[in-house]
């Protein structure tokens, strides 16, 4: 079993944002959710991966059958889960190359040479089609919002996680950009078969790429729908008809 | 990499022809590379250095726990580049652009353990001078860093340039400030200034951990970014730049 959300509730500002929230995902299946702006996908993923930022009311998270709610983030990130952020945050003066590297080396505890670094990933930077000045340049100063999804991918490719969540992967992305990011993901999961993964997005486009298991709707803090691509599609032509999800579904 | 060295009370040059040293006064010849190396003297030091004309030239400076008074002269179509590591000083810097395109490039860095004040006065005497300052200071302790920094452009100095960014990260709370008096007399003058005083960013701390990265090595990689940049010095160098943000961890 990869992940388990049981009943998470969150709270922000008086304002319940998670209500109940559950969802099982099992290793190497790809589910994805899909739900209007404000239901709370963003804060959902950021609790997963442990945002000190945002505090559960009640409930918990397993994670191959361990709680890691007590985790920090990069304790989490070791145990193999990674978030692929809405927004991938600018850092100035802080070089990719570092930044890659550093990561590299908690993964494995020892250090490799730029040298031998910029080498290493010059094969996954072809694959994402990036300009290897990027390695060179801060962590996605100045990069289009392509760029900076394309340079999560890369983290991907480097860290190798086994539970993998990406949030608005698609959002700006241009048709050639995302056939990039979808293919690349495509790849990774062929490779590693045991990967899960869990999309957000407000469009199914991705979803040509990565084929999902279950499609689930989020309304208002919790998963109101299940279903397959169906769904998706449903969404994608029908909206989320919110005056279908009757306030019971809302609030038990 | 000529070199300016002061061990307690005893100066040690090796210089070539591009500059001439004497009694604490520096004249820089022709295009050059110093390193002037204050980080080994207890005693407080005041320097001047002026360029000739036509020069363009870059200073490495580290000092540490001294006061120092650095009183810099750019003459016409002159250009200084200075990378200044300073550790738990109360230094004074004046900078006076005093030939027409005179140019300086200021980057000081600063690691604050106990109560320091530094003063930046930079002087736009004559026309189409430039100053980019870059002062950023990272607190280590209750006591606090002042960064005031003036900059003067005189009512016939036209075509100004005047850019400075100060920022002071405080890793322990504490009453630190930032002052900047812009004190502009012709209007023909591009002014640009940023100031930012607090900790590092909760959201930009959460994006590197995620990737793995334990939080000591975040604020590791963080300090020496917001630190040095882009500047590019020998890695000696940021090592002993570096090695006092570990002395004091707490
Ligand atoms: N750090 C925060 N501070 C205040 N409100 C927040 C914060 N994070 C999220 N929210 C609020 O929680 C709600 C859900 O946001 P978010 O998770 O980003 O939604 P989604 O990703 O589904 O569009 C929104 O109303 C948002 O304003
Ligand atoms: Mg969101």
């Amino acid at each position: 079993m990869a992940l388990e959300l049981k009943k998470l509730n969150c709270t922000i500002a008086e304002k319940k944002i998670l209500n109940d929230f559950s969802l099982t995902i099992e290793e190497g299946q790809t589910h994805v959710i899909m739900g209007p702006n404000g239901t709370g996908k963003s804060t959902l993923s950021h609790i997963i991966m442990g945002d000190p930022i945002y505090k559960l009311d009640s409930g918990d998270i397993l994670f191959n059958n361990e709680s890691i709610l007590s985790l920090s983030p990069d304790q989490r990130a070791n145990k193999g889960l990674f978030l692929s952020f809405q927004n991938p945050l600018s850092i100035e003066g802080v070089s990719n190359s570092e930044f890659l590297r550093t990561a590299l080396a908690e993964k494995t505890g020892s250090k490799v040479g730029l040298f031998d670094f910029v080498k290493q990933m010059d094969q996954a930077m072809d694959d994402l089609k990036m300009d290897e000045k990027m390695l060179h340049r801060s962590i996605n100063k100045g990069f289009s919002g392509g760029e900076k999804k394309k340079n999560e991918i890369l983290q991907i490719k480097l860290l190798k996680p086994s539970f993998i969540i990406l949030d608005e992967i698609d959002s700006g992305l241009d048709v050639d950009s995302l056939k990039i990011v979808g293919d690349n993901l495509k790849r990774y999961q062929k490779e590693n078969p045991k990967v899960s993964i869990l999309i957000i997005t407000h469009y199914p486009r991705i979803l040509d790429y990565i084929k999902p298991d279950f499609v689930h709707m989020m309304v208002h803090g919790k998963i109101v729908k299940t279903g397959n691509i169906t769904l998706a599609k449903d969404i994608e032509q029908n909206g989320y008809r919110l005056n279908d999800v009757s306030e019971n579904d809302i609030n038990e | 990499m000529n070199k300016i060295k002061v061990e307690n009370n005893k100066i040690i040059t090796d210089l070539d022809q591009s500059l001439f040293y004497d009694e604490y006064k520096l004249k820089i010849i022709k295009n050059t590379n110093v390193m002037i190396d204050l980080s080994e003297t207890k005693k407080d030091i005041t320097l001047e250095i002026e360029t000739k004309e036509n020069t363009v030239s870059s200073i490495i400076i580290l000092s540490h726990l001294t006061n120092n008074y650095f009183n810099y002269k750019i003459k016409a179509y002159s250009k200084l580049n200075i990378v200044h590591l300073a550790v738990d000083n109360t230094d004074i810097i004046n900078v006076d652009l005093k030939g027409k395109e005179a140019n300086v490039n200021y980057h000081y860095s600063h690691l604050n353990f106990k109560k320091n004040q530094v003063t930046f006065n930079v002087n736009h005497l004559e026309d189409d001078t430039e100053s980019y300052l870059v002062n950023h200071g990272v607190t280590l302790t209750n006591d606090k860093l002042i960064f005031e920094v003036n900059v003067y452009v005189a009512d016939n100095s036209k075509n100004c340039i005047c850019n400075q960014d100060n920022k002071i990260i405080m890793l322990k709370s504490n009453t630190s400030s930032i002052l900047p008096n812009l004190l502009i007399n012709n209007q023909e003058v591009e002014a640009n200034h940023s100031a930012y005083l607090g900790s590092f960013n909760k959201n930009i701390l959460f994006y590197l951990e995620s990737r793995g990265i334990s939080k000591n090595k975040c604020y590791e990689l963080l300090l020496k970014g917001f630190l040095l940049g882009e500047v590019k010095i020998d890695k000696q160098l940021q090592d002993w730049f570096f090695h006092y943000l570990n002395i004091k961890k707490v």
